[in-house]
Formats: structure tokens, sequence, C-alpha cells
């Protein structure tokens, strides 16, 4: 791996990496973690649950790590469809 | 189809022969129809590799449901934990995909550091305030990151997903959070340390 030399980090993620320390907590669950608890924190959010308050580590996690946001979005999604269109 | 609640999905999936194969092909169709509507977003159903993308992470989907059905625990429906790991399985696939013939070493090159500081006016002595505070606290996290944790923060600043970054460094997904965890925890203490303020520096990035 060559050394990234002086490269600069650019205004925009220089900033998110900014909000991402500002929210940085000292124990902090990994991806793996968050992920097998993904389902059952989407099927509150869906129930209106407010997730983010009986699982406040994993919405921390998901407001920092952009992939398994992704991953929860998707499975957001699917559940809402599927509850729009049971059949 | 037949309507099923957890236990009888358990129940299906464990009894070899028609109730097992019944569950596996309704399940997949579930699966499929599930991954369809969602993969909208990232391929147009027409792509060719749109259809292949569904097929496949449905069918890894399935092994990967009967490998994992003792570890199932009803803590939601079974069909949004099976979806889990359907999802998990695609977005792994395309980001594989995505990101199969770019290193890391591209990403620092082509990672051009542009927008340094957006705006190209006159400054006011506010301004300047603030962007002196911004490179100096850039100046503070580029020295106190490593190498790795330097390069890891390019590549996913850049988009490059976490399993593709992981794999870069020689490393898993969990491992490479650990390592950023870890940066961005020191660099809190080294802010303070410095009477920094959080936000007072969030502040500073306001044009």
């Amino acid at each position: 791996m060559k050394k990234p030399q002086n490269i600069k980090l650019d205004h925009h993620s220089l900033k998110r990496l900014i909000e991402s320390i500002k929210h940085t907590c000292d124990e902090e669950p990994n991806c793996e973690q968050v992920y097998e608890l993904l389902d059952e924190y989407a099927e509150q959010e869906l129930q209106g649950v407010h997730p983010q308050d009986l699982m406040p580590l994993v919405h921390h996690h998901l407001e920092i790590c952009p992939d398994c946001h992704e991953e929860y979005d998707m499975l957001l999604e699917i559940l809402r469809a599927r509850k729009e269109n049971p059949k | 189809m037949k309507t099923r609640d957890n236990a009888s999905w358990l129940s299906d999936l464990r009894t070899p022969g028609i109730p097992q194969d019944e569950a596996l092909e309704d399940l997949s169709e579930i699966i499929k129809r599930g991954l369809a509507g969602a993969l909208t977003r990232y391929l147009p159903p027409d792509d060719p590799h749109f259809e292949w993308l569904v097929e496949e992470s449905a069918q890894d989907t399935l092994l990967k449901v009967l490998d994992k059905l003792d570890t199932f625990e009803g803590r939601s429906q079974f069909t949004t934990w099976v979806y889990r790991i359907a999802v998990r399985s695609a977005l792994t696939e395309l980001r594989r995909k995505r990101w199969q013939n770019v290193s890391l070493d591209e990403m620092s090159e082509t990672f051009e550091g542009d927008n340094l500081f957006p705006s190209p006016e006159p400054r006011t002595e506010d301004q300047i305030q603030r962007h002196q505070m911004i490179e100096r606290v850039r100046d503070i996290i580029e020295h106190e990151l490593t190498e790795k944790q330097r390069a890891a923060l390019i590549a996913l600043s850049g988009g490059m997903a976490m399993d593709q970054v992981a794999s870069e460094l020689s490393t898993n997904r969990n491992a490479l959070y650990k390592l950023m965890h870890d940066a961005r925890k020191r660099l809190k203490k080294r802010l303070a340390d410095e009477g920094l303020n959080v936000d007072e520096i969030l502040a500073a990035f306001m044009d």
C-alpha cells in the first residue's frame, strides 16, 4: 500500500469526520452486532415504536456507518412494500 | 402460497420432503419479490445483471437461512429475518462488482482533495478565522491518523464500501470499523486536549 503522501481531506469529508467525532461513544457496536439486530430494529420502526430510543447504540451506528445504513434502508423499503402489498 | 407464522416456517423448513420443498419455494418467491423491488434503485430491471443478481441473491439467502435456522430467535417476523440476510447478500455482490477494479492506491491517487475551502470570494475577518480553525483541525487530524487509518478514511470518503476497504487492508469489516472507531476516539480526545470545541469547529464550516 503506497503512502497517501500529503493528500488533504476535502471540505465535505472533513466536516463529516468532525460530525462523526462529535457523536463518538467510548463503546460502539460493530457492523456484525448491528446486523444481528437490524430485523428487530426495522420492525420497530415500521410499528412506530421509535427504535432509536430502545436501541440507541444501533441508531448511533447507523448514523455513522453508511454501509449498514444502506442495508437498513433497503430492508425498510422491502418491508414497507410488503406491508402495502401483502400478497 | 401457504400462509405461515414463525413456528410453521421453522417447522416446514426442518421437515425434509414436501414441507421443506414447498417452504423453500415459497421463501424463494418472497425473497425475489422483495429484492426485485428494492434493487431497481441500483440497476434498471432490463439490465442483464438484474435478473441474475435477484436469482443469485435468493439462492445464496436460502442456503444461509437453512444453515442459520437454529439462530433465529423470533425477535422479528421470520420473513424479516430472511430479508435481512437477502439484503446483505445482494448489496455485498453489488459492492463487490462496483469496486472490483479499484484499489486503495487508486483511490488515493485520484483523490484530488479539492474544495479544501469552497468559497472563492474575498474573505472577511470572520471567514479568515474560520478558515484558520478548519486548517488547524485538518492538520491535527492528518498528523494523528496512522497511514492505514488515513488510507481507509480517504477510501471511505470516496464512497468505497467497507467490505472492499477491509479487503484492501487485508482485514474484515468489523476490524475496519474498530480501526476507525479508535481513530475517532483518539481524535476526539486530541481535539479536546487542544482546547477545540467540536460544535465551534462545525460552526466554522458554515459559509
